[in-house]
């Protein structure tokens, strides 16, 4: 079988090695570490969030406190990329063409 | 007199001798031109000098070379990126591709040196026509068509330059090459060409689509190269050109925030980061338009840093498509096993794209987003920080996650060779040192960062909110992933505004060689066969032609409403005339006065024909 790859023709394509059969899982391979993973990255979220508590925040202008709505930034940050991800899915219905739409 | 070379002298002139130079000396050599030419700039004096004359200007009306501290600062940049380039490339023994890479650094130096709009021009054109040879040095079909579409634009950019300069100067502006803002606002054309040459250079939206389309066709090392001078080298012009107009504040948004959707769900790699250069250069416009001097020094830092953090990213993604040939995230995935040091340097980059506190867009981005805050521009501060979060995703972690992680594509290939390792390690390098010591930066800037601080930029306060951001942003990324909601990568193209070129010109080259050739063939024949044979047919005898369309007519009213008689009646009268028709010389049937009076009245028909 070929590899699937970038469509055109004349490009260089080295042999690349394969892995071997006994090799042991990577990381994301393994469920219980990539839990992990995720529970680290919840419990530095939720440190973050709490962070705003135990200091004084200095801004230089109204604006950027985010009209002093608590966590402003943690909150923008995660409901931006919902809405990112959400609007490039959207995208997608529009824009998504086969790969090879602009060859003749 | 002074004891330095001009700036791109070293590049340029040295790029000749490449050609006859063989194995390791040629290597040294292509090393040791950044390295003299950035020396030179450490004696350089700041001041203007190299008066010549071209193109009707006077013998001392042009400037070869203007140093101060905003071309220093590029000047500076672009030595270090071409010295990281030709590292990276070193493996390379292609010298179309040595030569022109060093063409181009030398070229875009030369531009950011120029004092007057002549020169620039001048500049302007080497750096567009040099860099084409990176992706022609591809040979892939694709290469070259991509090529072909990203020469075009180039050309575009210098020929709207050319005539803007050429208004400008005509309607009174100075040759010299210093802040047009004033022209623009007033309504000046040609102040408004040469802001458009420089906008196609800087890939404003729907002009951003020459780079997201031509980059990533290059060779791996090539795309290093373009990714650092070319749009940059239009910062620095907006920056000089435009400081403060207001346009570029909302161009600069709108180039901040469009790209992040599409890079989303761009499946090569090395494109989703061509989306990025759009994000990234939409903050340094923001900055340009909003023009404090803060927010100025911002979009030069911002550049500065973006050239490295970019270009680190950049080669990264060539390791990968120089040891794999695939550059498609559907395609790649677990490389971190057997590149563990390229994934290292690209996380490095990763987050100092993302502006980590400690990395490089940290101190250089925040110096515009605090100049937009400190002006006012509410809409403006909220759209750059969902940018900045959507920086973190398609730089942060999509291209480091599916290139070096995700599934498992099984491909093991060998780690990056060591002059590409050394070039991100240093890029890396010099990220995390201009993170933790904005001083050095902010020292060399024009304004010196408006009075920036170490301690204001790493205030309690900045840090913390920058990583709540994050940290928050990232959280959602990964739940979105686990959740399956995340858009998973699909071998496709998507669609942008160069479809109305690519697929758009296609259309018209139909067009034309269809229903517009055939009319045109018509029209052609019409002007040169049909009139003309009918002219001569009318001159030759204008009293006998018109008896014969009489005739004719005649002939013609009878078969549809007389008898056979009057038909034949009709036919003979014709055929008579048609005797006559022949018969007579021109002239000597009728009276002299009467052709006279013929030729004149056709005369004048022909006049009212042109005229109008």
């Amino acid at each position: 079988m070929t590899d699937p790859r970038t469509p055109w023709p004349g490009d260089e394509m080295p042999e690349v090695p394969r892995k071997s059969p006994d090799e042991a899982p990577g990381i994301l391979q393994q469920p219980e570490r990539v839990r992990r993973w995720m529970r680290g990255l919840f419990i530095a979220a939720i440190v973050m969030l709490l962070a705003d508590l135990v200091y004084e925040a200095h801004f230089h202008t109204e604006l950027e406190s985010g009209d002093g709505i608590y966590a402003f930034y943690g909150l923008y940050g995660f409901a931006g990329l919902i809405v990112l991800v959400g609007g490039a899915k959207l995208l997608r219905q529009f824009v998504m063409r086969k790969e090879d739409y602009y060859d003749e | 007199m002074t004891s330095s070379l001009a700036p791109c002298v070293p590049l340029l002139v040295g790029a000749l001798a490449v050609p006859f130079l063989r194995g390791k000396l040629r290597a040294a050599w292509l090393l040791l031109l950044p390295l003299v030419g950035f020396a030179n700039l450490l004696v350089l004096q700041d001041g203007s000098w190299g008066l010549y004359g071209l193109l009707g200007f006077g013998s001392e009306e042009l400037t070869f070379v203007r140093a101060d501290a905003l071309s220093m600062v590029f000047g500076y940049i672009f030595h270090i990126a071409a010295f990281l380039g030709v590292l990276y490339a070193l493996h390379v023994k292609d010298r179309v591709q040595q030569v022109s890479a060093l063409v181009y650094a030398g070229s875009a130096v030369g531009a950011v040196f120029a004092g007057d709009l002549v020169t620039l021009f001048l500049f302007w054109e080497v750096v567009g026509v040099s860099s084409v040879f990176l992706i022609l040095a591809r040979k892939t079909e694709g290469a070259y068509r991509a090529a072909m579409r990203y020469i075009l634009w180039q050309l575009l950019s210098g020929v709207l330059l050319l005539v803007g300069i050429a208004l400008y100067v005509q309607g009174g502006g100075s040759v010299a090459f210093e802040s047009m803002t004033a022209d623009l606002e007033a309504g000046g054309v040609g102040a408004l060409l040469i802001f458009l040459a420089f906008g196609v250079k800087c890939g404003w939206p729907l002009f951003h689509t020459w780079f997201v389309d031509a980059y990533p066709h290059a060779t791996p090392t090539g795309t290093v190269f373009l990714s650092a001078f070319t749009t940059k080298l239009a910062v620095y012009a907006l920056v000089r050109g435009y400081p403060g107009a207001e346009v570029l504040i909302i161009i600069g948004t709108v180039m901040a925030l469009f790209p992040i959707f599409w890079a989303v769900i761009e499946n090569d790699l090395r494109r989703v980061l061509c989306y990025s250069m759009v994000n990234q250069i939409g903050f340094m416009v923001v900055g340009i338009g909003l023009g404090s001097q803060l927010a100025l020094d911002g979009a030069v830092a911002h550049a500065f840093c973006d050239i490295l953090f970019k270009g680190l990213l950049f080669m990264s993604m060539g390791a990968v498509l120089l040891r794999t040939g695939r550059i498609n995230g559907t395609d790649l995935g677990g490389l971190y096993r057997s590149m563990p040091w390229t994934t290292t340097f690209c996380l490095i980059g990763a987050a100092s794209i993302s502006a980590f506190p400690l990395f490089s867009a940290f101190i250089s981005k925040s110096l515009i987003m605090i100049a937009a805050a400190e002006q006012g521009h509410t809409f403006v501060w909220f759209a750059l920080l969902f940018a900045s979060a959507g920086v973190l995703e398609h730089a942060g972690i999509k291209i480091p996650f599916f290139a070096f992680f995700a599934h498992d594509s099984g491909l093991r290939p060998k780690e990056a060779p060591k002059n590409m390792l050394l070039a991100m390690g240093i890029s890396a390098a010099l990220c995390i040192g201009l993170g933790c010591f904005p001083g050095v930066l902010y020292s060399i800037l024009p304004y010196k960062a408006g009075g920036m601080t170490f301690g204001q930029m790493y205030s309690m306060t900045h840090i913390i909110t920058q990583l709540q951001l994050l940290v928050l942003a990232a959280l959602a990324v990964f739940w979105l992933m686990r959740a399956g909601v995340y858009p998973p990568e699909v071998r496709s193209v998507n669609l942008d505004s160069d479809w109305f070129t690519r697929r758009g010109g296609r259309a018209f080259v139909r067009f034309v060689g269809g229903p517009l050739m055939a009319t045109f063939g018509w029209l052609s024949r019409a002007v040169h066969e049909t009139v003309p044979h009918g002219l001569r047919y009318f001159a030759k005898n204008p009293a006998g032609a018109m008896q014969l369309a009489y005739d004719r007519f005649l002939l013609g009213w009878a078969g549809a409403f007389r008898s056979m008689e009057a038909i034949d009646r009709a036919q003979a009268r014709l055929t008579r005339d048609q005797g006559r028709y022949e018969e007579a010389r021109p002239g000597a049937a009728w009276p002299i006065g009467t052709s006279v009076l013929y030729s004149v009245i056709a005369f004048l028909v022909f006049l009212l024909v042109y005229l109008f």
